[in-house]
Formats: C-alpha cells, sequence, structure tokens
C-alpha cells in the first residue's frame, strides 16, 4: 500500500525518523518496503503489508499505530462521538455476511470540490479527486482502513436491506460496467433493486451527483471469504474488498463513522439527522496466556522476560504479569493473533532477529541415503560415464492421461513418457551438433512421468530415465533401468565439480560451419596449427576449432578442422563467413609446413 | 562448452546443496509431483479460502471422469500438481519421529505467466528440521553454515519478517554475497497446527522450516538471466 509520510506524521505526536531510518525500521521489524518516491516535500512508500497484518496495517492509522509501538513513539488521539438520533430510513440485515452495518443520514449537504488539502492527500498515494463526499470516503478507507460508501438518499427507495442476489439480478456499478449477480453475491438494496455490491463497490442508480443535498453513509463489515469469493466472482478487485478480505475488525468501524461523519460536515456542510448501528454479535475481547518459557523455546534464550514487558508497554498492550506468566488482552485489531506463537513473533521482530544467537543444532542427526533419491544420483554418475549428457524438459505436453485446468494453451497434459521431449531435445540438438562440437549425440533425462490406472482411475506417477543414443530412444523405470545395468546405488560418486566461469547466452540466428583439411610437413606442426586456428577462432568463431579427422599417409599426415561462424545480432551472409574464412585460409597456405588439401 | 558429458546446470547446483547439508545431518526426502489438497495446503495451515489455492496459482487436475469433482477448485479432483515442496515435510512427519533434519529437492508447478525470472515448472529445496528445543537460534546456525559452504566464508545472513501459513515466526532471509544483499530463502518456525495435522504434540517439539527456488540458486552462482533455457532440452544450457 502506498503510504505518505507527511500522512502518517498526523498520527504521531513525535517528529518521525528520517524517510531513510523509517524505512530501515519498518523492512527490519515490520515489513518489506517495496519503492520509495520522493513527491514535493513529501515521501510516498509503497508498503507491502504482510497478508496477516493486512487486517490492521492496510491503512495510514494502521501503519502509524505499528510505527509507534515499533519506535515508542505516541499516538495522536482522536476521538468522535455520533449524534443519537434514530434514523428514519428502514435496515434491515438479511445475511450473515454482514457482521455489522452503521447507516448515517445527513440532511442539507453541498456537493463539491474538495479543499486543496484533501486533493493533496489522495493524489499523493495516486488517487484522484471527484467531489467532496466522495473524496471523504476515500480519505477514511486509506487512514484508518474502513471502507465506506456514501449514497444520494432521494434515489433509494423505501430503506436499505442486505440481501443475497437473486439469481440473475443485475447491477450497473460506479464504474458503469453491468454486472449479473447470484444468490452468493451479497447485495446493498432499496425496495427497488441493488444499489450496492455488499463491501466490494457502489451502484449507479444511487451514484452522489453535485445535486444531491441529503446521503446516507454506509460504515459497514463484511465477511472475508464471501467479499473475496465475490470480488474474484465478479472481477472487481477494489480498495474496499481488499480490506475486508483481509478480516477487518467490525470494530473500526464506529471510529470511522465518527471520523467520516466530522469530515463531511467540515468539507459539505449539513447536519446528521439519523443513526442506526446494526452489530448482531459484537466480539467480546480476547485474552491470551502464556509464559516466557513459550517465547524462548521458540526464539532462543537470549529474549527475557523484561523484553516482552517492554514489547507490550511500547505497543501500550493491556496485559497482567505474574513473573514469567502473561495474560495479554489481545487487541480488537490483532486479529491474527491466535496463540503464543503469534506473541513470539511480536517479540522477535520487534527486538530484531540479528539479536538472536546463531547455534548448531542441539542433536546430531545421522544421515540415512534415500533410495531413489541415492538411484538418480548413481543413474546419472552412470551415464555421464558414458558419454550421455543431461537435458531437462517440460512437464506438460499436449497429450496424456491426465489434464490440468486452465494449463498452458496446448500444453495442458501431464507427460505420460519422457520419451517424446527426449526426441525433440535430440532433433533440436543434432541441428547445433557443429556449434556444440560433437558428432554424435547422446542424450538423458531422468524424469516423473503420469499415468491414469484404468479401472479405479486413480493417477499414478513413476520416475523414468530415457537416454537418445543418437537418435534411438529407449525409456524405463528408474528400478529397472538400475537393474539392467547393474548399477551399485550404494557405491560412492564422485563428486562432480561445476567448472568455473559465467554462463554464455547463445545466439538466435544461424550458424555457419566451414571445414580445412591441412597437409602436415612434420605430425610436430599439428600444435603450431591448432595454434592459428584457436586464435583465429577466438576473435571470429563461436567456438574453438573441431577436431573432425586425421591420417597418415605417404609418410603425411593429414588434419581437418570444423569452424563455426555465427553473429549474435544478425544472420551472417557466405560472403561475409567465405571472405573472414578466407583470411585463415591465406595464413595456413602461405606457411611453409602446411599445404591446403 | 565442455567436450565430454554434461550434466545440467540445475543438477550440479542440486547436487552441490544436498553434499553441504548431508555434511550437516540432513537426510534428503522426496515426495510425489501430483500431490492431494491435503498434503499441499490444508495440513500446511493454508486456509481454504486462501488466494494461492485459485487456480490462477494452482495446476488442479481435472477429475478422470466428470462430474466427480470435490476438490475446493470447483468441480476438480482434490489434487493439484504441487506448488511446492513443502508437503514433503508433512509426508515426511506423518511417517517418522523426530527428532529428525531433512532436505528435500523437487520440481513444483505455479500456473503464472513466464517471463526470464518464473516459469511454470521450477525446482525447490526444502529444508526441516524438528525436535525438543529447537529455536530460531539453531535455524541461523544451519542456514549460515550453508550459505558460508556454497558461496563463501564471508557470507552472512540477515531475518527480516515474512508471513507464511505454515510457519510462525516467518522469516526472509537474505544473504550477502559479495557487495549485494540477495533475498534466496524463506524459513520460519513451524506453525503447531502443522504439527497438529501430523499428529505431533505441538507443546513438546518445536522445528524450523526453510525453502529456497534451486532455479535461482543456479542463475546466481552461474550468471544465468533466462530461467526459461533451461526446460529447452538444449545442450548448450550445459556449460559448467
Amino acid at each position: 500500500m502506498k503510504i505518505s509520510y507527511n500522512w502518517l506524521q498526523t498520527h504521531i505526536q513525535e517528529k518521525l525518523p528520517v524517510v531513510e531510518e523509517l524505512v530501515q525500521s519498518i523492512i527490519f521489524h515490520a515489513f518489506e518496503v517495496e519503492d520509495i518516491e520522493k513527491r514535493g516535500d513529501d515521501t510516498v512508500m509503497e508498503i507491502k503489508v504482510l497478508p496477516d497484518r493486512a487486517g490492521d496495517c492496510l491503512s495510514h492509522y494502521g501503519v502509524a499505530r505499528e510505527i509507534a509501538g515499533l519506535l515508542n513513539l505516541t499516538l495522536t488521539q482522536s476521538s468522535y462521538e455520533l449524534p443519537t438520533i434514530e434514523l428514519a430510513l428502514p435496515v434491515e440485515l438479511k445475511s450473515e455476511v454482514c457482521r455489522r452495518y452503521i447507516a448515517i443520514q445527513i440532511d442539507g449537504v453541498k456537493v463539491g470540490p474538495s479543499p486543496a488539502w484533501l486533493k493533496e492527500r489522495l493524489e499523493s498515494v495516486g488517487q484522484r479527486s471527484i467531489n467532496n463526499v466522495v473524496d471523504a470516503t476515500n480519505f477514511v478507507l486509506l487512514d484508518s482502513g474502513q471502507p465506506t460508501h456514501a449514497f444520494d438518499r432521494a434515489k433509494i427507495d423505501g430503506g436499505i436491506i442486505v440481501r443475497p442476489a437473486k439469481d440473475g439480478e443485475k447491477i450497473i456499478t460506479l464504474s458503469e460496467e453491468e454486472k449479473i449477480l447470484k444468490p452468493e453475491n451479497i447485495v446493498i438494496g432499496d425496495y427497488l433493486g441493488a444499489i450496492a455490491i455488499a463491501g466490494v463497490k457502489g451502484g449507479k442508480s444511487a451514484e452522489v451527483s453535485t445535486e444531491t443535498t441529503s446521503i446516507v453513509l454506509e460504515v459497514a463489515n463484511f465477511d472475508p471469504a464471501s467479499t473475496r469469493k465475490t470480488a474474484r466472482g465478479l472481477n472487481l478487485v477494489t480498495d474496499a474488498a481488499k480490506r475486508f478480505e483481509n478480516n477487518l475488525a467490525p470494530e473500526v468501524a464506529s471510529h470511522a463513522a465518527g471520523q467520516l461523519v466530522a469530515l463531511i460536515k467540515d468539507i459539505a456542510g449539513g447536519e446528521v439527522v439519523g443513526v442506526k448501528d446494526i452489530y448482531p454479535t459484537p466480539e467480546a475481547p480476547r485474552t491470551i496466556s502464556f509464559t516466557t518459557n513459550d517465547i524462548t523455546s521458540r526464539l532462543g534464550s537470549t529474549i527475557t522476560t523484561a523484553h516482552i514487558s517492554k514489547v507490550f508497554d511500547a505497543y501500550k498492550y493491556e496485559y497482567k504479569q505474574d513473573a514469567d506468566m502473561f495474560t495479554l488482552t489481545i487487541p480488537y485489531y490483532r486479529r491474527d493473533i491466535t496463540g503464543a506463537h503469534d506473541i513470539a513473533e511480536e517479540i522477535g521482530r520487534v527486538t530484531g532477529y540479528d539479536t538472536i544467537e546463531t547455534k548448531p543444532l542441539p542433536f546430531a542427526p545421522s544421515v540415512e541415503a534415500h533410495p531413489a533419491f541415492t538411484a538418480i544420483s548413481a543413474v546419472k554418475a552412470y551415464l555421464t560415464a558414458q558419454g550421455f549428457s543431461e537435458v531437462m524438459t517440460y512437464t506438460f505436453r499436449s497429450k496424456g492421461d491426465i489434464e490440468v485446468a486452465r494449463g498452458p494453451k496446448g500444453k495442458s497434459a501431464l507427460r505420460t513418457n519422457l520419451s517424446d521431449g527426449l526426441k525433440e531435445s535430440y532433433e533440436l540438438n543434432k541441428q547445433h551438433a557443429a556449434l556444440l562440437g560433437l558428432q554424435t549425440i547422446k542424450l538423458f533425462e531422468i524424469g516423473t512421468v503420469f499415468s491414469l490406472k484404468k479401472e479405479s482411475g486413480e493417477t499414478h506417477e513413476e520416475l523414468r530415465v530415457a537416454i537418445a543414443d543418437n537418435g534411438s530412444i529407449q525409456e524405463m523405470s528408474l528400478e529397472q533401468f538400475v537393474a539392467e545395468h547393474m548399477i551399485d546405488i550404494d557405491a560412492p560418486i564422485a563428486q562432480v565439480v561445476a567448472t568455473a566461469g559465467t554462463f554464455t547466452p547463445w545466439s538466435s540466428y544461424p550458424f555457419v560451419t566451414r571445414d580445412i583439411a591441412v597437409w602436415l610437413a612434420s605430425p610436430d606442426d599439428r600444435e603450431v596449427l591448432e595454434d592459428i586456428l584457436t586464435v583465429f577462432a577466438s576473435e571470429h568463431c563461436v567456438r574453438p576449432p573441431t577436431l573432425l579427422d586425421t591420417f597418415a599417409k605417404d609418410g603425411r599426415t593429414s588434419v581437418a578442422y570444423r569452424l563455426v561462424f555465427q553473429s549474435m545480432d544478425k544472420t551472417l551472409t557466405n560472403e561475409e563467413v567465405e571472405q573472414t574464412f578466407a583470411t585463415v585460409v591465406a595464413t595456413i597456405a602461405a606457411h611453409p609446413s602446411f599445404a591446403i588439401r | 562448452m565442455k567436450q565430454t558429458a554434461t550434466l545440467h546446470p540445475l543438477t550440479l547446483v542440486t547436487d552441490e546443496i544436498v553434499r553441504i547439508f548431508a555434511a550437516q545431518g540432513f537426510s534428503v526426502a522426496m515426495g510425489p509431483e501430483l500431490e492431494d489438497e491435503w498434503h499441499n495446503f490444508d495440513a500446511l495451515n493454508v486456509p481454504k479460502d486462501h488466494p494461492a489455492r485459485d487456480m490462477q496459482d494452482t495446476f488442479w487436475i481435472k477429475p478422470a471422469r466428470p462430474h466427480e469433482g470435490s476438490g475446493a477448485g470447483g468441480g476438480m479432483s482434490g489434487n493439484v500438481m504441487r506448488t511446492h515442496t513443502s508437503p514433503v515435510q508433512i509426508r515426511y512427519m506423518e511417517t517418522h519421529k523426530p527428532p529428525f533434519a531433512i532436505i528435500a529437492p523437487g520440481k513444483v508447478f505455479r500456473n503464472e505467466a513466464t517471463d526470464a525470472t518464473h516459469e511454470m515448472q521450477f525446482h525447490q529445496i526444502e529444508g526441516l528440521v524438528v525436535g525438543e528445543g529447537i529455536t530460531v537460534e539453531h535455524l541461523k546456525g544451519a542456514l549460515l553454515g550453508f550459505f558460508k559452504e556454497l558461496f563463501g566464508a564471508e557470507t552472512e545472513i540477515r531475518l527480516r519478517p515474512s508471513f507464511f501459513p505454515f510457519v510462525e515466526p516467518g522469516f526472509e532471509v537474505d544473504v550477502r554475497v559479495g557487495e549485494r544483499w540477495l533475498e534466496v530463502c524463506g524459513a520460519g518456525m513451524v506453525h503447531p497446527h502443522v504439527f497438529e495435522a501430523v499428529g505431533y504434540d505441538a507443546k513438546k517439539v518445536t522445528g524450523f522450516a526453510f525453502g529456497m527456488g534451486l532455479d535461482r540458486l543456479m542463475m546466481i552462482r552461474f550468471g544465468i538471466d533466462d530461467v526459461r533455457l533451461g526446460y529447452q532440452g538444449d545442450l548448450r544450457f550445459n556449460q559448467f
């Protein structure tokens, strides 16, 4: 989420540390900061709030509260009271997906442009200003994490009902898209039809416009799983849905409602004429008891009882302590905390994982050989000793017994053999034989194949070995391969050490080969010739020269080499290759020890 | 380019990693690539409605016979191509008693758009140590020891807060190689729900788990900049 440094500052009494320091604290004690952008006299941080904290930290206030605890700073207190005037408009909940619904009617508002400070706040985090009423709802969402919505009172027919949608019921959203609903989608309806998709998006029919003078504000809370299903199903991933999906606490609604009303009265005028707060099952505060040992058994002995109480004090958490026994009242907004393991994470990250010692394992495990892994290693060693090189191909193929849903296009089946992939690999490498400096292509792959048992319909997977020896392909199970080749899987395997160096990408343009055969005056001249060719190849070719053949006749020795030409940036023409090749031919021809054959 | 028979760079990296961990007492464990929902998600404390279970991220297996589907994938078989090597943790714990230390290398699958650093098939290596008195201290010890062997004696590690459903606390482990800090490993203390799923007494034993992308380590080790080149069956990839 985009978090503005200046906006954060409004929630903290002391001066915040400079951006760089603040970011370091956040990264090592709370969340990742993915980007930092300077914006005039403000700085905007892209904070990747962790999924378990998205319920309380997808807002400026939430992040400020976390930072205040982390750095032992003081939160700016603000409290709002809603008037206790009964709302005349009927409001009814007909779905348990709605955990709380606050409706507030304000009459006499003047819809118009927002003040400069509000526009600036919204723009700083990449939001567009629409009008004062809509901007106020967006501001409250980004500030408190509570999604809210404003309806035009004049466009609500009869009253509000939160209910499952009828099958096939239609709604036009604020962004003017028509959505067709199912009963699994919950809607906010009036007596005529749906006016919003609950927790996801408002509808066009009750949209606030410049003519609006009376509004109904919705400050509600919806079930995470249901909201997520609806948002995903309708392809409407909105800021509001994101908050509800992450199990926003219903408690947040009352404070946010007060904040929203105060803001609207301030920038759009009007008077509250009615309030209704339907909250069927308010949650009692939860407590959790644990000992220091529950924490040190996870984090190690560097953490002490004093560390624990220090963290709780800094975060202003309510707790009782009796020696090393703690009872913590879990704050309503920390719905992610369920056990001592969660407390360990709080204490660990706030104290800093760098303070934890580094120790060897407290027991000496005995290493047991894994039969399949050992067999794979033994077969790889056996095959490379026989001159076979290893390749890896894709598990997904166009045909197979088992298919995956929404798989890669045209390749949504699981391979039933390795041979088909290895055949393609063989053809590919055969074309590149000159490039690879190989005269015969010998390949293998070890991998898993998948089949379906005919009778039971059960899936079955098996480790296989396939080898391609110059075009002839053999495949069998790993077990069978080990047995047939009498491979001793318990024999120690020589450690293959990777050669040093860095990967060289290859060209996607065609290569061209030129062969040169030379009579040597004496066999000792071969080294001289190889030097000339190697130096030439290092400058003009993609690989060192490959020896093709050598023979002796009438006391003279003939050697033949292949040179491979290829450009990284274009297709070489015959003329270009010929011209370059001619220079080395000329050099060799001019040498007294060589005669071109 | 080597003239003789060559191994795939991923094999070279995997074998090197397995050897380093074996020297620390870790045994190899393996598991199926086609997994059931229980081992891939439920037992690992991944909630039923977790985004990771979406078809956008997971390859769900179509049922053998139509209309038999029951899985969370919506009419799917309840089986998936495993999205991580973590289900091997569950399979190992179901059949073994602590204390133990294992590593599980293997192929995994994600339904995502491919680019130079993302493939729909790739490889991970999972580590799991369970016993009485296992703490973050031992996690730091095991990983620091490993990375020093892999990248050199000067290597440092640091832990940052992170989140994975099957651990708590969870960490991102950064490794300093030369002047750069690289994010290469997710880790954490095994979540009590995971122990409960396999019938361990979460009050008696603790443990740590970690996971690394083998393809990413291969790319760092050999300076490879496009992971997709590795699965074309192309021998030009075997440069080491």
